[in-house]
């Protein structure tokens, strides 16, 4: 970014910050329900995904749906992925946010914008009628209805669209040919992935550019042998959790288990377990090697499916399996990662009425359904079926808890982030041991944390 | 202290000058001194894109001296202007040179051009397919000459060579464009001085060596203080290739820059770094300068 580029954007944030500030002081106060009645106007709708992708023309034909449901309302799809989300960012700054913006990784949209009151408190409208005799809150299965709180004030930041898990993908073929079962245990993980390589096979696709996902594996394995509360307070996670969590930060290196953690990583990730040339490879050519047959697993997310849905093989058979748990490990062995992909208003939302019933149509049955059955895609809602092989997820949404993903770490600072990423990385591509990753990691945080 | 005294024909002059100069003044404060002025407004200010910024001091500059990862990209970008500028220039220059006592030189000038036509984008994605271990063409170059070593290497996923290759991708990306600077340098230098050189017996490099490059010295000097510049902000590229990693071996202020603002949204700190950047430029350029000076330019 040139010098120039960057004086403009800083400049016009800062005028704009100040013009809001002058204009229109935060609010912590819930955001009054809109008014009832017709529809009309426009309706600008952000997609994650850009044009001639197959989630973007899903949403394109839902926006063709919703306009037959509502004479006289457009809906208009602006890209907001990638390198499309800073101009969402200074568009809320400006006031002039779009309608209905999706939130990223299970997360309320960026902290400071609910503290700012830029995005709309759904708290009202949760307790609105859904259609099917009951408010549209209790059609949200349980699990996910506690993901929808902000972690900065009692407001309600999102709707639900769907749910993400975070699971082993395997592929069926390359584990009936070697004679071998869906491991259960992270020692059966181990014994797996030896197996494959003795025969010739890579176990894991893996990206080395995107350390959060790399962060996938440490965050399962520090769950199941360390736990979840214990590993967010000695990230210094009280800041993405409601309520503190009381007691002094705990070291890292000092929680019990997370020898064990680092040591069971390095043997799941040494040895060429990974997908030679994965350092370099980004994240969508890893999930392509997964499917082309070069790695029998990938841990990742329920998306991958429907992320990739153009570039599966037809004769691909893709199984899914739970993250192991550890023998006698300390921690939590039946939680899943996930989160909700969620949908915000903006507080300044030209057409609120619209955006909350853009949410609501989202959110119904038959659309859900064609959502899972199309896409994989699992609903935060109780009346939509499960996709196949994901029943006992739903089953989970609607008994248990789920861990948000990246223990939060995406809203922590960039030290904390590069506190857990860079030793982590340095792992993978085999350059320190796990004792030393430990050591590093530990030191750091506590750096971070002051 | 003698002052002059203006009449009123003067005065009428200067002020008919006011017009015409207030819309570029307007706009050069509206695009350059208010966003300056803003930036070092912002760089004493807490502020995350909302709410009221918070005066902290000099709080962001002394972070970034406590920086491990800006002072590594700053070693990164003092690392993307030397070689990229020592591996520029001799090429450049050589190319002009070469283009112009070849025969179809201009079908050669025409394809070392070629590639700025490409978007960086693309070219930085050309170069990211074609380094990949998996399917990359280079890592088969390599296996084809015997290299099995140098082709299943990760060039862009390992640290020691990942800038290296960013580097390179970006000379060969816009070399054409250095290349026609240097042609219009060595074709405006007088034939005759060359040819009496050589009527006396001077050889091509000796020719180059006391004729053409005292005479396109200038032009070299303004064109490296240029190259500094540019790639002082040295950004697409690098967001394209490799995103600043791998374990930011490639982070480099720029993209530094941009990921404090808009992923971290630190904008005061952002802010701050900015007008280190800004700094490091003007310093660098005056201190090429300087070195430059001491070879002055021939006049001719």
């Amino acid at each position: 970014m040139n010098t120039a580029r960057a004086r403009w954007a800083v400049a016009a944030g800062a005028a704009l910050a100040l013009g809001l500030t002058a204009c229109a002081p935060p609010s912590t106060d819930p955001t009054p329900a809109p008014t009832a009645g017709g529809l009309s106007g426009t309706l600008e709708v952000v997609s994650y995904h850009p044009e001639n992708t197959p989630l973007y023309d899903r949403l394109a034909e839902l926006a063709e749906q919703f306009e037959a449901q509502h004479d006289g309302l457009t809906v208009e799809i602006t890209f907001g992925g990638g390198p499309g989300m800073p101009p969402i960012m200074t568009r809320y700054l400006a006031g002039d946010a779009p309608d209905v913006n999706p939130t990223l990784g299970g997360q309320c949209p960026n902290g400071e914008l609910i503290e700012g009151g830029l995005t709309y408190d759904l708290s009202d409208a949760l307790k609105s009628d859904f259609g099917d005799g009951g408010t549209w809150e209790d059609a949200i299965h349980p699990a996910v209805r506690s993901q929808l709180d902000s972690w900065v004030d009692d407001s309600v930041c999102m709707a639900p669209e769907s749910v993400t898990v975070i699971q082993f993908f395997y592929n069926k073929k390359i584990f009936a040919e070697h004679g071998l079962s869906v491991p259960e245990t992270i020692d059966d993980l181990i014994e797996t992935a030896a197996a494959l390589k003795s025969a010739g096979q890579t176990p894991f696709a893996v990206t080395g550019t995107f350390a959060f996902y790399m962060q996938l594996y440490w965050d399962y394995l520090m769950l199941r042998h360390v736990g979840a509360e214990a590993y967010t307070h000695a990230i210094g996670g009280a800041q993405v959790t409601r309520e503190p969590i009381p007691g002094e930060r705990p070291l890292l290196a000092d929680l019990p288990g997370v020898r064990d953690a680092a040591r069971d990583l390095e043997r799941l990730v040494s040895d060429g377990n990974i997908l030679d040339g994965f350092r370099s490879t980004d994240f969508t050519a890893a999930q392509m090697s997964f499917f082309q047959g070069d790695a029998a697993m990938i841990l990742m997310g329920s998306w991958l499916v429907s992320e990739m849905a153009d570039a599966i093989p037809e004769d691909f058979e893709v199984g899914t399996f739970a993250f192991p748990v550890a023998t006698g490990g300390a921690g939590d062995q039946a939680t899943t990662i996930g989160g909700v992909q969620g949908l915000s208003v903006a507080a300044d939302a030209k057409n609120p009425e619209a955006a909350i019933e853009w949410l609501k149509f989202i959110g119904q049955a038959d659309v859900q359904a064609t959502y899972a059955s199309e896409f994989g895609a699992i609903s935060g809602y109780k009346a939509a079926p499960a996709p196949e092989g994901f029943e006992a997820v739903v089953d989970m949404l609607a008994d248990g808890e789920m861990q948000m993903m990246y223990f939060g770490l995406l809203g922590q600072s960039a030290e904390i982030q590069a506190a857990i990423h860079e030793p982590l990385t340095q792992l993978f591509f085999g350059q320190i041991g796990a004792d030393e990753m430990v050591t590093q990691m530990s030191q750091r945080l506590d750096a971070a944390n002051g | 202290m003698k002052t002059r005294r203006y009449g009123i024909i003067d005065r009428q002059k200067r002020r008919m000058l006011i017009p015409f100069l207030l819309p570029a003044l307007v706009l050069y404060g509206a695009i350059t001194l208010y966003p300056g002025i803003s930036t070092f407004y912002m760089s004493v200010m807490d502020w995350g894109g909302v709410g009221d910024p918070v005066f902290i001091g000099l709080d962001n500059f002394t972070r970034l001296v406590r920086d491990p990862t800006l002072i590594k990209a700053a070693g990164n970008t003092f690392f993307y202007v030397v070689v990229g500028g020592f591996i520029l220039f001799p090429l450049a220059i050589t190319f002009a040179l070469a283009t112009k006592s070849l025969r179809r030189g201009k079908l050669y000038r025409f394809l070392i051009l070629a590639p700025i036509a490409l978007s960086v984008t693309t070219a930085a994605l050309l170069w990211k397919f074609a380094f990949n271990p998996n399917f990359g063409f280079v890592g088969d170059v390599f296996a084809a000459l015997g290299l099995e070593a140098l082709s299943s290497w990760e060039w862009l996923g390992e640290p020691s060579t990942a800038l290296f290759i960013v580097v390179l991708a970006s000379v060969w990306h816009g070399i054409g464009i250095w290349m026609l600077f240097f042609i219009s340098a060595i074709e405006r230098v007088p034939p005759e001085l060359r040819e009496a050189a050589i009527l006396d017996g001077a050889n091509a490099f000796q020719v180059f060596r006391h004729i053409t490059f005292p005479l396109i010295w200038e032009m070299t000097r303004t064109l490296i203080i240029l190259w500094i510049i540019q790639a002082s902000q040295a950004f697409g590229f690098i967001i394209a290739m490799t995103n600043g990693g791998p374990l930011g071996a490639t982070e480099v202020i720029g993209t530094y820059l941009y990921k404090q603002a808009f992923v971290q949204f630190e904008y005061g700190y952002a802010a701050a770094v900015a007008i280190v950047l800004s700094l490091v430029v003007v310093t660098l350029t005056v201190i090429s300068r300087r070195i430059g000076r001491r070879g002055e330019g021939v006049e001719y």
